[in-house]
């Protein structure tokens, strides 16, 4: 008869990964399970009974070294067993009950027919390996805007020598059967050809076809360097309003493809990017605020996939940016241009590119040179303008008033310089707390080498070993919310009793070690995925930790952002009721990750004095 | 209603010899749980039944039987002890068929019951009913090992900590939800794997041992 108890059935519904299958697979997976109190005394004698064998905790608490020597603490939903199950050769697992409880256990035989289920035996293999699950963020639909463009790119550059004709450009262009061209001066971009060229300048004026091509061609064309990603690819190509954006290498300048609208659409479906093309067509601050009033709500209606989660941040830092670049447009309509070079510096959450709904803005002026009386006037109305104009828009102004219009905010490059090297000698909890938030910093407008120059100065300052010992001890104050046996430790937050702090307890944590180790190897780029993708590209960090961190980093975040969309709520307390059961396993995956991280990085940058 | 209690129920205070001196964790254990339609034993009627097995620390799944009790029962069928299909689970099986099926195991596992009084005084009139005798039953009741227990630790036991959830949650088990009489009588079995647990942690008892708890209790006549 084919019968089991409820509960039974339940409990494995609840248990990720079981909770992938249908009703019949689990009655069979069900009747197949042998239900053991596992204690200090009997645990040899039912190990020896049953191994191997996958084990499920149902009640208690128990340390396992695992068959690799691992020590885990474990407790209810957790497994263990399956190290061996996965890999015979391994050795055996030693248990000490710390509380004794009720354990499922499954015999080698099931485990291995619910294996053929690819998303079941890949989160036994993530178990095994100590990683959270890539597959979870590896199938995101979004992870292609994060590739590096010379990943993406398809072919290489279809160019032309500008002495060339256009008849030869356009025999080029039918041949390769491409829609744009890059025209170039000793293999140097110098402008692009568009089939619109062909059809606009050429044959709608009857221009004689054997004209060098540079006499259609757009000249000075907007580019994009080899090693930023296709997000900033389109941002750029919907802020311009172009639909060919020249690809050239981030080292000679050589170009090495192009980037196009049809690419563009080809990855992308429908989505949150749409909104930066919006706030690029408005021309007034009354249209520009009306527009970003209007994100909030855009994203609650159109981010509903994980991968809309994943780029939320970065779309809303995009357009925080654009909003920025719009209001100093309208500043110096009816003021003037600067009387000096300056630049527009941003920090924290925007300059990373991860800003949620809560975000305030965090922005300063970086000067050329300390201003005269009527200089620093201009300044400060340019800047109270800006700032006002962001909160219209929506970007809360900082409560702890980082905003270029506090006249702290509004340095000479000298003067930056210095504060540097003043930070990294006082490094006390409280320094720390002030000035981390300017170690992550990006210009959005203005002179843009300024800033280069004075991340150029800073960065051998930041590279004290010393300052990141200091930094890497006060990262490790706070620690992920997960307990001795692995439970996850929440707080009470608006009548929900099971939160965790989202921010505090995981992002930051993530973002700080992002940071410690950029600025030891001296990475001036400010956002947390790419400082991962880089520094496990140099070899700064070992590849494996690096990647694993940058996919924490997109879960926690994606957890994050759905609980703001779909809470309407500019917190980070998530419920972990409105996690699902695999999601609870990643969570305390990723807990463990970071803390291990931690750790280490205690050791490399303090000699592991915390 | 005592004298009549101990009429039906010819509490036999003797444990049959097959099992007295099997050490626990050698005895094939049998849980068994039951619904019936009111409390007082004289109108009440079976509504479902569920049973587990399990030895020594473990309890297999496999072995785990659930039936509902067709009301109208017409003991003119043929009863079916083993093969129930889809339709017969539907409809509910005679309570005659759940009887002759539980009975294969009366000597061949002791049953785990918690609060046994009830359950037994109702499979006693469903045996006189049925033309039957109960068999001897020797029937461990984890309530009354908890009451054991409790005794020790406190003067005043206080109220409805006896009952089977109030019991587990002692032991750090999940509050499972009530659900039906299997879900109970694995939950019983759990139970009873933990108390065992507790007092007898190194598998030195009998069952002879557990006697003096009070737990131990022998049902029906013997053959």
């Amino acid at each position: 008869m084919s019968t089991v108890p409820h509960q039974v059935i339940d409990f494995l519904t609840q248990s990720a990964p079981f909770d992938v299958f249908d009703k019949d697979t689990l009655l069979h997976t069900a009747k197949h399970t042998k239900v053991i109190y596992l204690t200090e005394d009997n645990k040899e004698a039912v190990l020896d009974e049953h191994c191997p064998a996958l084990f499920l905790i149902q009640s208690g608490q128990f340390i396992i070294t695992d068959e690799r020597g691992k020590e885990r603490h474990l407790s209810e939903g957790d497994y263990f067993g399956f190290i061996m199950l996965l890999d015979p050769n391994e050795g055996k697992m030693q248990v000490t009950v710390d509380s004794p409880g009720v354990v499922y256990c499954f015999s080698s035989e099931v485990f291995k027919q619910r294996c053929e289920n690819k998303s079941f035996l890949s989160f036994f293999t993530a178990a095994r390996d100590d990683v959270v699950e890539n597959q979870a963020v590896a199938n995101s639909n979004a992870m292609w805007l994060y590739k590096p463009l010379h990943e993406m790119l398809q072919r290489a550059p279809i160019q032309i020598e500008q002495t060339l004709s256009i008849q030869a450009a356009a025999e080029v262009m039918s041949d390769e059967g491409v829609s744009s061209l890059i025209v170039t001066e000793d293999d140097h971009l110098i402008g692009i050809v568009t089939d619109r060229d062909l059809r606009n300048r050429v044959v709608a004026t009857g221009l004689d076809i054997t004209l060098p091509v540079d006499t259609i061609m757009t000249s000075s064309p907007a580019y994009i360097l080899h090693n930023q990603n296709m997000f900033a690819a389109i941002a750029l190509m919907s802020e311009k309003n172009i639909h060919h954006l020249p690809v050239l290498h981030a080292d000679d300048r050589s170009p090495v493809g192009m980037v196009t609208t049809s690419d563009v659409v080809r990855q992308q479906r429908g989505n949150v990017l749409f909104m930066i093309g919006e706030l690029s067509k408005t021309t007034s601050l009354y249209e520009l605020t009306r527009v970003a009033w209007q994100m909030p709500q855009y994203f609650a209606a159109n981010a509903k996939r994980a991968g809309d989660f994943d780029i939320a941040g970065k779309v809303l830092s995009q357009g925080t940016d654009i909003m920025t670049r719009k209001l100093i447009d309208f500043f110096i309509e009816i003021n003037g241009e600067p009387p000096m070079k300056y630049c527009w510096v941003v920090y924290g959450s925007q300059a990373r590119e991860d800003q949620t709904m809560g975000s305030d803005q965090d922005n300063a002026l970086l000067l050329e040179r300390d201003p005269d009386s009527a200089e620093a006037e201009y300044f400060a109305a340019f800047a109270e303008y800006v700032c006002k104009g962001l909160g219209k828009c929506g970007i809360k102004l900082c409560d702890g008033n980082i905003m270029a219009s506090n006249p702290d905010l509004r340095l000479s490059l000298d003067a930056a310089v210095k504060q540097a090297k003043q930070w990294i000698r006082t490094t006390t909890p409280e320094a720390i707390l002030e000035f981390n938030i300017f170690l992550d910093s990006r210009a959005v407008a203005g002179d843009r080498t300024l800033f280069k120059r004075l991340q150029q100065l800073r960065k051998p300052i930041l590279q004290d070993n010393i300052f990141l010992a200091a930094l890497a001890r006060n990262s490790n104050q706070e620690s992920v919310p997960l307990s001795m046996f692995n439970k996850l430790v929440t707080k009470k937050h608006n009548g929900k009793s099971d939160c965790i702090n989202i921010k505090v307890n995981a992002v930051a944590l993530v973002n700080n070690l992002a940071r410690l180790h950029a600025l030891k190897a001296g990475l001036t780029i400010p956002g947390t995925i790419e400082r991962f993708n880089i520094l496990g590209q140099i070899g700064a960090m070992n590849p494996k930790d690096a990647n694993n961190l940058r996919d924490i980093w997109l879960f926690l975040n994606r957890l994050r952002w759905r609980h703001q969309l779909s809470n309407n709520a500019s917190d980070n307390f998530v419920s972990m009721s409105d996690l699902s059961s695999i999601e609870k396993h990643q969570l305390k995956a990723a807990f463990k990750s970071i803390d291990r991280a931690q750790q280490s990085a205690v050791l490399q940058f303090s000699g592991g004095i915390s | 209603m005592v004298s009549w209690l101990k009429k039906v129920l010819k509490l036999n205070s003797s444990i049959p010899r097959q099992w007295q001196n099997v050490p626990l964790n050698t005895l094939p254990l049998l849980s068994i749980d039951f619904e019936f339609s009111g409390l007082d034993p004289k109108s009440a009627m079976f509504l479902s039944a569920g049973w587990i097995q399990g030895q020594d620390y473990n309890i297999d799944m496999g072995t785990a039987y659930y039936a509902l009790i067709r009301a109208n029962t017409n003991l003119d069928q043929s009863p079916v002890i083993h093969g129930l299909t889809e339709d017969a689970l539907i409809d509910g099986v005679h309570a005659a068929q759940m009887y002759s099926a539980l009975m294969t195991f009366s000597d061949k596992a002791v049953f785990v019951v918690h609060n046994a009084q009830l359950d037994m005084v109702m499979l006693q009139k469903l045996a006189q009913k049925l033309g039957a005798t109960l068999p001897h039953i020797v029937v461990i009741d984890t309530m009354q090992l908890a009451l054991y227990q409790l005794n020790k630790e406190h003067t005043v036991i206080p109220g409805d900590a006896a009952t089977l959830g109030a019991c587990r949650e002692r032991f750090g088990f999940p509050l499972a939800p009530a659900h039906n009489a299997l879900d109970d009588a694995q939950a019983t079995l759990e139970l009873w794997l933990a108390q065992r647990h507790q007092i007898d942690p190194k598998g030195v008892l009998t069952l002879n041992d557990l006697k003096r708890t009070g737990a131990v209790k022998v049902f029906g006549e013997i053959r």
